[in-house]
């Protein structure tokens, strides 16, 4: 880390490949889809040339995907598109057949559902929700990707819980697909 | 299958975790996202970017095209960071040309500078006429009456470039100038050390002088390909006349220099 605060292009490849995976998921779940890839080397460049401004008795994980939350905003923003459009379900679950073909159908409905609502959700609520669940971060660690106050992390989180549990239900419906 | 069901115990990772959490912490599981590419190649790419000067990708929006009169980007590369480092790299954009000012510049090739038409040539360089070099460069291609006719027209990259020179005359040594579109991408870059170029008039252009050797590379069309034009060069003028970008080498003075860019037609 050292080594690379003091330009050592070497070193500071050793922590892009640290980081790469995480800050793809990042850039991807909050909605840069398939231009991840593109939000995530944009990021690592611009983290290398903002490194003068890391705090070095701070983590850097979160340092770094503030950055590439950042990227990824601008590029939703600059695009016009809605963010959460990125968002799709995996198919994979169609190809691995469970025992129970029919509670499957009804789980995958009910996530679809989740997500579209969750897609639904104002920007805000949707952000702080896909850091804290989707990418499971801590509250800390929300706040500093997201450059909010812990207490607005909180806040955002409950409100857009309140108003996914509004739109989608409590999910008692699916109790009985065993 | 596994699920998070309502009813079920919690799971030891997300104790007192209510439903809709648990059931949206299981959602991030079960998005597509694409297949990040392997660590390894981003680290390269990264790597790549970093060696190579800023707002060279498509994706981000770049400095915006110089329109009006002659602007100046100047952007810090680096600032100093906490173990003291001294060095600040200082970028200016200008005219098609991207010059890095570091108190310790990457070295420049050794050879001699010499802006003569046997230097290194730039990629699909050839010999043409005025009037060809007219026809087919996509800015106006101009002559500085002071040095007359040139010696020798040359095209290159895609009639990108267009580079006139006069070969050495008695009190006056062999001189060279390159046109290109001074806009958008950078077309050369200029590494050099202290003093920061000079800001100096040419007729009624505000243009920048370089008064010392320094190592010039050349960004060849599509900016991802490797570097394949680097030299050093002498005290260079660099300004812009409509879109044509313009560096004027072979020049000592900055006075010299000036007075022929004053001339162009």
């Amino acid at each position: 880390m050292a080594r690379a605060l003091a330009g050592d292009l070497d070193a500071y490849e050793v922590l892009v490949q640290r980081y790469s995976a995480v800050a793809h998921r990042t850039a991807a779940l909050l909605g840069a889809g398939d231009e991840a890839a593109d939000v995530v080397q944009e990021a690592f460049v611009k983290a290398y040339r903002h490194l003068a401004k890391y705090r070095t008795d701070s983590p850097f994980r979160p340092w770094l995907l503030r950055i590439v939350a950042n990227e990824t905003h601008n590029l939703t923003r600059s695009r016009g598109r809605r963010a959460e459009l990125a968002l799709r379900l995996a198919q994979v679950r169609e190809t691995v057949v469970g025992d129970d073909p029919a509670g499957t159908v009804v789980e995958d409905e009910r996530r679809a559902r989740l997500l579209a609502a969750l897609r639904e959700l104002p920007d805000r609520e949707r952000r702080v929700l896909v850091c804290r669940y989707l990418l499971q971060f801590s509250e800390a660690e929300t706040a500093q990707v997201l450059g909010w106050p812990v207490g607005t992390v909180k806040s955002r989180a409950s409100r857009g819980l309140a108003r996914l549990r509004e739109r989608f239900g409590p999910g008692e419906e699916v109790d009985d697909a065993h | 299958m596994p699920t998070d069901r309502p009813g079920t115990p919690d799971t030891p990772e997300m104790p007192d975790m209510p439903d809709l959490e648990r059931e949206l912490t299981a959602l991030g599981a079960e998005l597509d996202v694409p297949p990040p590419p392997p660590a390894p190649e981003v680290a390269r790419a990264v790597r790549r970017r970093l060696q190579r000067p800023r707002g060279r990708r498509g994706f981000r929006p770049g400095w915006r095209p110089v329109t009006i009169g002659v602007a100046l980007v100047t952007a810090i590369l680096l600032g100093a960071t906490p173990q003291g480092r001294a060095a600040v790299a200082t970028v200016l954009r200008f005219a098609g040309v991207e010059i890095h000012v570091d108190p310790a510049p990457r070295p420049a090739p050794s050879p001699a500078p010499s802006p003569a038409a046997s230097s290194p040539a730039l990629p699909g360089e050839r010999r043409v006429s005025l009037a060809e070099a007219r026809a087919r460069a996509p800015f106006r291609v101009l002559v500085p009456a002071a040095l007359g006719a040139p010696d020798e027209v040359r095209l290159a990259d895609g009639d990108r470039v267009v580079t006139l020179h006069w070969r050495a005359r008695p009190g006056r040594p062999a001189v060279r100038l390159d046109e290109f579109a001074g806009r958008v991408e950078p077309v050369w870059r200029k590494d050099l050390g202290p003093p920061y170029p000079e800001e100096v008039r040419a007729g009624t252009r505000t243009a920048l002088w370089i008064p010392r050797d320094h190592g010039l590379t050349y960004y060849p069309e599509g900016s991802q390909s490797p570097l394949t034009y680097e030299r050093r060069a002498g005290p260079t003028l660099i300004w812009q006349h409509g879109g044509t970008g313009l560096r004027l080498e072979g020049l000592p003075t900055s006075g010299a220099a000036t007075r022929i860019a004053a001339t162009l037609r």
